[in-house]
């Protein structure tokens, strides 16, 4: 009869997904946004090539990315939401929406990263696209990774694994995969439109 | 379709418009780190549930985010 007030204590400390995939966003905002700082003191001390290096970004695909990022965001925060209320086919479907658009991001990074190699644009050109490759290359990794995982979840809602009664994987999963919104909402801005 | 995902999955792409069309305007930067900050708020509460979890999550990421957007603001 004891335990039971320290159990709900800690569910309402708990933040969805578990203290765990929080740290993690924590540690990866903050590593980011040390990146963006280190970005931000290059500008200062290569004007010029910040200058040059910005002008070569498209930003039209990146907008376009922003837009197809936030949309895998909704389809994911969907996903868990159905998932909870038992729906199973619907979650399944959102889920997978979601992978698409993680899918979608890596291809048209994909393009971007061609067009700079088409240009004859490196990783050790200059000071910008060294920090551009660095943060946004980054960035697609954590961007895969979520992809894997959320494969991985859609395969454990398909075949029954996650339910209405057992879903906390799949909140991690989505917590991890909405870290990368996050990130790139600080990117975005601070690399394409400052 | 939950009613209040897509409300702030709406309002997250008309932001996003408007910052693009904002993009290269050095007076505008403020701005742009404003609707960042919103942005990022936004994907937090709603999408990643922060508004369910107990008021100190959202304290430390809010003053993470602040803080970074003050560095970006005091170095752009």
């Amino acid at each position: 009869m004891k335990e039971a007030p320290a159990i709900e204590a800690d569910a309402a400390w708990e933040p969805p997904g578990g203290v765990l995939v929080w740290i993690i966003v924590f540690l990866e905002v903050l590593t980011f946004g040390a990146g963006i700082g280190v970005f931000l003191f290059q500008a200062r001390d290569h004007a010029a090539e910040f200058q040059r290096g910005h002008e070569l970004l498209n930003q039209p695909l990146a907008f376009i990315n922003t837009l197809v990022l936030l949309t895998g965001g909704w389809c994911m925060a969907n996903g868990v939401v159905a998932l909870r209320c038992g729906l199973q086919a619907p979650a399944l479907r959102w889920v997978r929406l979601a992978i698409l658009t993680g899918l979608a991001f890596a291809v048209l990074k994909g393009i971007e990263y061609g067009e700079k190699a088409r240009h004859g644009i490196g990783f050790a050109d200059d000071a910008f696209f060294t920090q551009y490759f660095l943060l946004t290359g980054f960035h697609l990794m954590h961007v895969l990774v979520a992809v894997v995982l959320l494969f991985f979840m859609a395969r454990g809602i398909q075949s029954g694994r996650y339910h209405s009664g057992d879903h906390e994987n799949v909140e991690a999963s989505g917590i991890f995969w909405h870290m990368c919104d996050l990130i790139w909402l600080l990117l975005y801005p601070v690399i394409y439109l400052l | 379709m939950n009613r209040a995902n897509t409300i702030v999955w709406l309002t997250l792409l008309i932001m996003t418009v408007a910052s693009f069309a904002m993009g290269g305007h050095r007076t505008a930067a403020w701005m742009i780190l404003a609707l960042a900050g919103v942005k990022f708020a936004l994907v937090a509460w709603q999408f990643m549930e922060l508004r369910k979890a107990m008021a100190l999550w959202s304290v430390m990421l809010g003053g993470l985010l602040v803080v970074i957007l003050a560095v970006a603001m005091i170095l752009r």
